[in-house]
């Protein structure tokens, strides 16, 4: 296989606190293809976004950040700030969950989409304004050359959305990164949205981490899915593998607990007892353990490896190998 | 207070929430003396009948007058017309003495556990204020609330504690603990899950089971999200920008939508299920949803719909019967087992996927 456009390696990320630190994100490996689209998915506090905003260089300056993210051969972390801006926003682009507060709300849409060209000398003004009615038009929003001249409260969510996507794509990337994109949106809107993102994807070639703790999305998306729980990646496989075949116990007790649209009637629901730990108080062995149905003595001492346990698949739990058979729900037609 | 006896009509027991034609208007002020300019149309025209032990689920997307509806009930805002009864009993017209009464029956928990608990009250005075404020004394309030509170999974010294020391699924055990204190009928959940993390969501569903059975309580399931609302309810409303679509048995709607709104809506939610999400014909309807202050002429849905033709633009349709139980305000319903997507293709129309490919005109 090709080397990965992205490889991170034992990211750490802690933040200070009153009385020491907090640590949001302990030990996190993975690595994006070109083209490919990755998932990584996880409940809050799980460090899911906190890991990419490392990568990002978009934490505050007193975050401590440790391990290795090589870029297409380049050191994310070791580069200084005027380096990663000049990948950011060129090679690496960025949606945000709420299109409201990522743009300015004094500056046109158009100038603004404009602005992400014009920042990186990629384009002249007038170039740069011909591309933006073009981008425009990509992502969907209707009447492109009346829309560049508004303002983002002038546009609904699901515009804001797209013209967003149209700034991430403005500059040919080759990753882009999505942070929950259509969380805030309505059901419709989302599919919309979703669906011009991963036409876009493909028709741009850009490889895709997608952040989300939307299961259903994932499954319509995603190659692959990283699933993260306490700061940490609990299981890693290529996207079928983890919804049929998974092998670990946080991951399935998440698909369980999920009502599904197409679920039998009457069928109770499996939730996953207690809450996700607390970023102050990590349990000492694995962050799953209080919780986990499974749990062996060992689990509370130590936290397992990530181990390898099929082609493109890993997992992190002590008795990956022992647990037992599982048979999700799976659909037979098509609705 | 009127005891819960049970009437003499064994299959459909006398209503115990009836809603008819309720209209709840929000005026649109503006310029220098604030004059009403326009109208939100938040509510048009919305009749519903509960049974006692029923939960109604009410769906639909931002905008469509979901919430407005649920606290027009209580008259959290004051609707501009309608009847709403409770447990017999005139809602609208109730005075102060009277609406303080009925509120001992109804409640109502709401979305944002972060928001809607006072952080300065400990746990347990946040359970009995309700009950302090309904003229129950001290010692017995503070009993109820530990019985609630273990009621909802919680343990009795978390009664001494403050909400930012719970998680945001505690915290909506205690908001439903609240709503409880008062031994209500009927309890108004206005998205009770959606601010959860999926892990917790499961959880809190099971709890508002295991009340309903324990306490035969009445719930009207306020929410977006159409899994959980399968999952909890016997019946289903549909609501687009104030207006019912649909209104019909849990699997009636879910099996065989009748309008096209609500086959679009069903067919926009992503499954998670790889394969199936691999070969299901999503339907992608187009454009965003009106403005509540302008809605479209005749049906409201008409600028979205595949399937709309002229009349739909002058006639507004009305709720209508299509089987026993199942109503719908489509001048054109689908016949049960028909899909959307055949509906357009007979049509000679051409439809958007969600796969990226367009359905051709046949």
């Amino acid at each position: 296989m090709a080397a990965p456009l992205l490889e991170v390696e034992d990211l750490t990320v802690s933040f200070p606190v009153k009385n020491g630190e907090v640590t949001a994100v302990r030990g996190v490996s993975f690595e994006v293809h070109r083209g490919e689209t990755l998932a990584i998915v996880g409940e809050s506090g799980s460090g899911k976004s906190v890991s990419v905003m490392a990568l990002m260089g978009l934490l505050p300056d007193d975050t401590r950040i440790g391990g290795r993210a090589t870029f297409d051969g380049m050191e994310l972390l070791a580069l200084d700030k005027k380096r990663l801006r000049e990948v950011r926003g060129r090679r690496i682009s960025m949606i945000f969950q709420d299109p409201m507060t990522a743009f300015n709300p004094v500056f046109t849409i158009g100038d603004q989409i404009a602005e992400a060209m014009l920042v990186h000398d990629l384009a002249t003004k007038a170039e740069a304004r011909t591309r933006v009615i073009e981008l425009l038009e990509l992502v969907g929003v209707p009447s492109p050359k009346q829309r560049a001249d508004q303002y983002p409260h002038e546009y609904s969510g699901g515009m804001r959305q797209r013209a967003m996507i149209a700034m991430a794509i403005a500059n040919k990337p080759d990753l882009m990164i999505a942070d929950e994109p259509t969380t805030a949106l309505d059901v419709t809107i989302q599919a919309q949205v979703m669906e011009v993102l991963a036409d876009i994807q493909r028709e741009v070639g850009a490889a895709l981490i997608l952040i989300t703790h939307d299961l259903g999305v994932v499954a319509g998306v995603a190659d692959r899915v990283n699933v993260m729980y306490g700061g940490k990646v609990f299981e890693k496989a290529e996207t079928r593998k983890l919804f049929y075949s998974s092998k670990n116990p946080y991951t399935r007790g998440l698909l369980e607990s999920l009502p599904r649209l197409d679920a039998e009637e009457g069928a109770r629901l499996v939730p996953i007892p207690g809450s996700p730990p607390s970023l102050m108080a990590m349990p000492a062995g694995c962050a799953f353990a209080p919780r986990c149905t499974h749990k062996v003595d060992i689990c509370a001492e130590r936290s397992a490896e990530l181990i390898d346990i099929g082609l493109d698949h890993q997992t992190r739990c002590h008795l990956a190998h022992d647990l037992p058979a599982w048979e999700p729900d799976r659909a037979e037609t098509p609705a | 207070m009127t005891d819960t006896t049970v009437e003499p009509t064994p299959s459909t027991p006398a209503p115990l929430l009836e809603v008819d034609n309720l209209i709840t208007r929000f005026p649109i002020r503006a310029g220098l003396f604030q004059r009403t300019i326009g109208h939100v149309h938040a509510v048009e025209d919305v009749s519903i009948h509960v049974a006692p032990k029923e939960t109604v689920g009410i769906v639909g997307e931002s905008g469509c007058g979901k919430t407005t509806f649920g606290r027009s009930l209580l008259r959290l805002v004051e609707p501009t017309s309608g009847s709403v009864r409770f447990d017999g009993r005139d809602v609208i017209a109730a005075g102060g003495k009277e609406m303080k009464r009925l509120r001992r029956e109804m409640q109502i928990v709401f979305q944002d556990p972060y928001a809607s608990l006072n952080p300065r009250m400990p746990v347990h005075d946040i359970i009995s204020e309700p009950l302090r404020i309904h003229g129950t004394g001290k010692k017995e309030a503070r009993q109820k609330a530990s019985d609630f509170l273990a009621a909802v999974g919680l343990l009795p010294e978390h009664g001494n504690r403050y909400p930012h020391e719970f998680s945001g699924g505690q915290r909506q055990r205690i908001g439903i603990a609240r709503a409880m204190a008062l031994q209500p009928k009927l309890i108004i959940l206005d998205e009770p899950v959606s601010a959860l993390d999926v892990s917790i969501q499961a959880q809190v569903i099971n709890l508002l089971e295991d009340l309903q059975e324990q306490f035969d309580l009445t719930y009207l399931f306020i929410a977006h999200d159409l899994s959980v609302v399968r999952h909890i309810s016997d019946r289903v409303v549909v609501m687009y920008l104030g207006r019912l679509a649909e209104v019909a048995d849990r699997n009636a709607v879910y099996d065989r939508p009748a309008h096209p709104y609500t086959a679009s809506l069903l067919s926009a939610v992503p499954i998670p299920d790889p394969d199936l999400e691999g070969k299901r014909q999503r339907i992608m309807l187009q454009g965003d949803i009106p403005s509540p202050a302008s809605p479209p002429s005749g049906c409201r849905f008409r600028t979205r719909c595949p399937i709309a033709v002229e009349r739909c633009a002058t006639e507004e349709p009305q709720l209508a019967e299509v089987e026993a139980g199942h109503q719908v305000a489509c001048h054109f319903p689908l016949a049960a087992g028909e899909t959307l997507v055949e509906r357009v293709r007979s049509m000679g129309r051409t439809l958007d996927l969600l796969d990226g490919r367009s359905v051709a005109s046949t």
